[in-house]
């Protein structure tokens, strides 16, 4: 599978991605520290678990994490192919329950699946929705069922470090394999972060979908859309161009009928702060967006040389070309 | 391998299992964590030192010489006395150790039990530094765990990863399916063999004609099926066999065959262990290891071993024996061969 991005890169793009690549360097690791990420770990596990599923279509078996008491699942997309299919889950308890395939991002590999009514709620974890507070170097954990259901076994769980945040994708060095695919990454809290998506043959290059993807086409997914174009779907769309300067993003364009043209921004203006994120670069602005959906209001601090004013932007949707 | 290449043929597999295998589009401003500071990175593994030192004090290797070892030991008395994993030590004649303070010494199998593949073996040296295993193990699930790899001069970190269990018995295996023909006579004919499965690292391939197997004559499938239904893995079966016109021997040594059937649709960076089944109870536990690193002692945090790394059975999995497992038997061994050698 390749999971490739569709755009085309100007060369000056290339460069600028290349130069943001930099090496991450953190404190040194005790004996202490390993031992209080254990504690966490294990205080979040045992929750964690109860969510975890085996997902078997295609003839395959892979993984999946319910994350709604109503009984959504997120998997990955390669998983169940395509929407509106019979699929057939097995839970932690080892209960058999059939299940149907929802949406999916074949561009960033997330899917959804949907199981039946509860009788009274299903088990699930919570997802992480703060996709920009993850830091490669932070501590996680992975549980899936590698190999396919093992009832002596049950679920598997690996715990490791982030090695890489991308806009729609982590790297870990929690080890991955067959059946795998579509298990969840913890963080500490035991909130979902990720979803496994691929391995390379290295044992510290494991791939998983971030939560970008799902939080920015929750609503389509569920709905069961195909989404095959990177950054399609509902993502938040604001219409600006920026560039890096005065301690914030100065706005070079705004697109007409735009949300930020509606929402009174002028070109010149500097952005500081969306919500409580500060603004650096515009990557910082990108990731920002794209872990948001349409419709969403958000509020810029925004300088002027008549000083700093506070902007609500109900974000829309990117118009089609 | 190509992508999708594990969700594709897995025929004695239950099922096809899930996870691409690809290439990465990196098409954003990101960080990338230094190597060094990866769960298995070397300023990580930094606060392991002095466990690694007392573990590598108590860990032999086995070999024809230091650097090619395909085993570790683990000593578990002054007298020299050590354990290791039977099936894989049974390759290594003669049975010679290299000790961690650079010295070697030939050894002498004392015992080998089947049931947990664990051998006992004993050179003739005093005053060696003894393993100290835990009193009583309280592991749990995400708990972590260390061993050596590397030839004994690294550590590795992972946690206890599943249920501790027992791993049933999938048989003996040399990764080959015969072909079903009418009348059979005059040898088994193969109609596939496994890719890299005991049978091909051994030369055989589709078309080849099974003739006799450890001397006995072969003329259909249940002749080689009852052959090696009394084998086990680790075990080598001799074989005579016809391509074309020519006849020509070779020797298969036997690997578990839930560990055949794996070794298609997986990658475990180094390999995997001959014998990954038929053990009475295991710890599992995911520390990135290689065959080589059977034999050696797992350790806590606190430094103490908790038990003996058995089996190197897929990219994500190690089995090893808890130490309550088996530490009254190897004490009855080791008491029995006293009083036989005073």
């Amino acid at each position: 599978m390749h999971l490739v991005v569709r755009h085309t890169f100007h060369p000056s793009a290339i460069a600028a991605c290349l130069l943001a690549w930099a090496s991450v360097s953190i404190a040194e690791t005790t004996l202490n520290d390993l031992l209080a990420v254990q504690a966490k770990v294990q205080a979040a596990l045992v929750h964690a678990r109860e969510a975890v599923v085996v997902i078997q279509c295609n003839g395959g078996t892979a993984s999946g994490v319910i994350v709604s008491p109503a009984g959504l699942v997120l998997t990955a997309a390669h998983v169940t192919g395509d929407a509106h299919k019979k699929i057939k889950i097995i839970l932690s308890s080892g209960k058999t329950v059939e299940a149907k395939s929802l949406g999916l991002d074949t561009a960033t590999d997330a899917g959804m699946v949907q199981l039946p009514a509860p009788e009274k709620a299903w088990p699930y974890a919570d997802i992480s929705r703060d996709v920009r507070a993850l830091k490669a170097g932070d501590w996680c954990f992975d549980v899936a069922h590698p190999g396919g259901f093992d009832k002596a076994r049950g679920s598997v769980v690996r715990v490791g470090r982030i090695v890489k945040v991308s806009a729609n994708m982590l790297q870990s060095d929690c080890v991955l394999m067959g059946g795998d695919s579509g298990g969840p990454l913890f963080n500490l809290a035991g909130e979902v972060i990720g979803v496994n998506s691929q391995i390379w043959s290295g044992r510290d290059q494991n791939i998983h979908v971030s939560m970008a993807p799902f939080l920015r086409s929750w609503s389509e997914l569920k709905n069961g859309s195909v989404i095959k174009e990177w950054a399609q779907g509902t993502g938040g769309w604001m219409g600006v161009s920026n560039e890096a300067a005065d301690g914030g993003l100065r706005i070079a364009a705004i697109a007409p009928d735009s949300p930020a043209m509606k929402a009174g921004l002028k070109v010149g203006d500097v952005i500081l702060k969306l919500n409580k994120n500060a603004m650096g670069v515009p990557s910082d602005f990108s990731d920002d967006l794209r872990t948001r959906s349409a419709g969403e209001l958000v509020t810029l601090k925004v300088k002027n040389e008549n000083g700093e004013r506070a902007v609500e932007v109900k974000l829309g949707r990117k118009p089609e070309e | 391998m190509s992508p999708n290449a594990t969700a594709t043929n897995a025929r004695s597999a239950k099922a096809v299992a899930f996870l691409c295998v690809a290439f990465l589009a990196v098409a954003h401003s990101e960080s990338v964590l230094d190597d060094a500071q990866h769960t298995n990175g070397s300023k990580t593994l930094r606060a392991l030192a002095d466990i690694q030192s007392k573990a590598a004090a108590v860990t032999v290797l086995l070999g024809k010489d230091k650097n090619a070892a395909s085993l570790c030991g683990t000593l578990i008395s002054a007298d020299g006395y050590f354990l290791t994993k039977a099936s894989e030590a049974a390759a290594i004649k003669p049975l010679h150790v290299f000790l961690n303070d650079g010295s070697q010494a030939d050894a002498r199998e004392v015992k080998r039990d089947e049931k947990s593949d664990l051998m006992l073996g004993k050179i003739e040296r005093d005053g060696l530094s003894a393993v100290n295993w835990v009193d009583k193990n309280k592991l749990s699930p995400a708990q972590w765990l260390c061993a050596l790899t590397n030839h004994g001069t690294e550590m590795r970190l992972g946690v206890v990863s599943a249920a501790r269990r027992a791993i049933p018995n999938s048989g003996a295996v040399m990764g080959i399916i015969m072909a079903k023909r009418p009348n059979e006579s005059g040898g088994v004919l193969l109609q596939n063999v496994t890719e890299e499965s005991p049978a091909a690292k051994a030369g055989l391939k589709a078309r080849d004609i099974l003739i006799a197997l450890n001397g006995k004559q072969v003329d259909r499938m249940e002749n080689v099926r009852e052959i090696l239904s009394k084998m086990r893995p680790g075990d080598v079966v001799k074989l005579r066999y016809k391509r074309g016109d020519d006849e020509a021997e070779c020797e298969v040594r036997l690997a578990s065959r839930s560990r055949v059937a794996l070794a298609q649709v997986d990658f475990a960076n180094h390999g995997t262990s001959t014998r990954t089944d038929n053990f009475p109870e295991v710890i599992q536990h995911d520390m990135p290891l290689s065959p080589a690193d059977m034999g050696g002692a797992v350790f806590d945090l606190q430094g103490r071993a908790v038990g003996l790394n058995i089996a190197r059975v897929d990219r994500v999995t190690n089995f090893a024996l808890p130490v309550e497992a088996f530490l009254s038997d190897v004490q009855r061994w080791i008491e029995e061969d006293r009083a036989t050698r005073k």
